[in-house]
């Protein structure tokens, strides 16, 4: 396997050969994209991981229905963001609970003093507030385009759901962001 | 933003926060380890068995306890049914144009009832409740209900079909959805053929009404209406039709918003 192979190319190799050494590259390669994905719509860490866990472990299993018409990376996102789907569905989790707390302090990359940090966790805070205040899928149409940075035509095809109707669940979300959001866009 | 939509500052806020929330490369790296080695546990066969949650002993109680209140909501609902000024299948059998289904006071007053008995029965574990063809079939929540501010939504689908060659609609199925914003509503009925039906409904602070759905009906495999449909409350439109050999599929749908928060 070269480092320059595709995620396509791997799967194809894993197939040949059955080393699972490649499957272990192929989710070296994708967890951060999908674990980012769950977080963002299950809004929670440890979730996160564990969702993360089931969507790969559902993936592996279901690898001989990847026929490699979509890049995996398409195939892997709609694994993710069913898994989140299906956790919320299961929990009526939506909106999101939350437990209003201000989030655990991070390292940050820059100095700053405490209270820029207590503003810097507030906001945090509330933009994660907001999101979760969002049906999944206006939650997932955001997270797809603004977040993951998708175009709205392949945001479409991983959920499932006509270009024009993920034009206007993003359209949804926007507004509904910009509200919550207000005070702090405008400051 | 991916350039089909404004660069707002709301973009640059998101990304702040994503950035913020993004786990750590120990973090991944650890995660990385989790899936190996529940990877090794799979089967030859590929099976993953990995259940988040369950409590079937829940289920199982809320299952008899949700038959029996069916059977008591089936005698009910037949009385309302025989006091409908109106029976739509008979509309819709007779209609040359077929006849939106709309929703009357007396049949949302009716359901207003129906759903503060339910809600009175099951506390707050009711979730949603489907009549279709005379059955009256319910959702009950594992956990509490979160109350919101959203008021119940109605939703009402009639599906007909008529040969090509004919002038005359006919009755395939219909259902009543009353739920509580932003439910899904998943219905799988073996006794009418395997007929399924999933909707997800929710109001939007507009007033407006969002629907998505997916049914398959009895005995039509493989007519598969799915719709998305942006609506007022007591509109009535079709939302999806189809050809399949020489039967023609359409089904249609009413929106009503269920005033009272019952739910």
């Amino acid at each position: 396997m070269k480092p320059t192979d595709s995620d396509e190319q791997l799967i194809n190799s894993f197939r040949q050969t059955g080393e699972t050494e490649l499957l272990d590259q192929l989710v070296a390669r994708n967890i951060s994209m999908v674990r980012s994905v769950v977080y963002q719509m299950v809004l929670d860490d440890s979730l996160a991981d564990d969702l993360t866990q089931e969507a790969f472990l559902k993936a592996i299993a279901g690898l001989s229905s990847f026929n490699g018409q979509s890049q995996f990376s398409t195939w892997m996102y709609r694994v993710a963001l069913n898994t989140a789907h299906s956790y919320l569905r299961r929990q009526n989790r939506s909106p999101v609970e939350h437990h209003h707390k201000l989030p655990e302090p991070k390292p940050s990359k820059t100095q700053i003093g405490p209270e820029q940090s207590a503003l810097q966790a507030e906001l945090e805070e509330e933009v994660e507030m907001a999101l979760g205040s969002l049906s999944p899928k206006l939650r997932a149409a955001i997270v797809l385009t603004s977040l993951q940075k998708l175009d709205v035509k392949r945001a479409a095809k991983i959920e499932g759901c006509s270009t024009a109707t993920m034009y206007w669940r993003v359209h949804e979300a926007r507004k509904q962001l910009k509200t919550r959001l207000e005070r702090y866009l405008n400051s | 933003m991916t350039g089909e939509f404004e660069h707002e500052p709301l973009d640059d806020l998101l990304q702040q926060w994503a950035e913020a929330k993004s786990s750590s490369q120990e973090g991944l790296s650890q995660l990385r380890q989790r899936i190996a080695i529940e990877r090794d546990r799979l089967d030859t066969d590929g099976i993953v068995v990995s259940p988040i949650q369950g409590n079937s002993g829940f289920w199982r109680a809320v299952s008899l306890i949700a038959i029996g209140t069916s059977l008591l909501l089936l005698i009910a609902l037949g009385l309302s049914w025989f006091s409908q000024p109106r029976n739509d299948k008979e509309l819709i059998a007779n209609a040359p144009q077929f006849v939106l289904p709309t929703i009357s006071n007396l049949e949302l007053a009716n359901k207003r009832i129906l759903v503060s008995e339910l809600q009175r029965i099951f506390d707050r574990h009711f979730a949603w409740i489907v009549e279709t063809n005379g059955e009256v079939h319910l959702g009950v929540d594992q956990d509490h209900v979160q109350l919101n501010d959203a008021v119940p939504i109605v939703v009402r689908l009639a599906v007909v079909c008529r040969k090509t060659s004919q002038t005359q609609w006919k009755h395939v199925w219909s259902a009543d959805v009353v739920s509580r914003s932003e439910q899904l509503v998943e219905l799988s009925l073996a006794s009418e053929g395997d007929t399924r039906l999933l909707i997800w409904a929710y109001a939007l602070p507009d007033g407006m009404i969002a629907v998505e759905g997916e049914m398959r009906l009895p005995g039509e495999e493989a007519v598969r209406p799915t719709f998305s449909e942006l609506k007022k409350s007591g509109d009535s439109s079709k939302v999806f039709t189809t050809t399949l050999g020489d039967t023609e599929y359409q089904v249609f749908q009413t929106v009503e918003l269920l005033d009272g928060r019952v739910i």
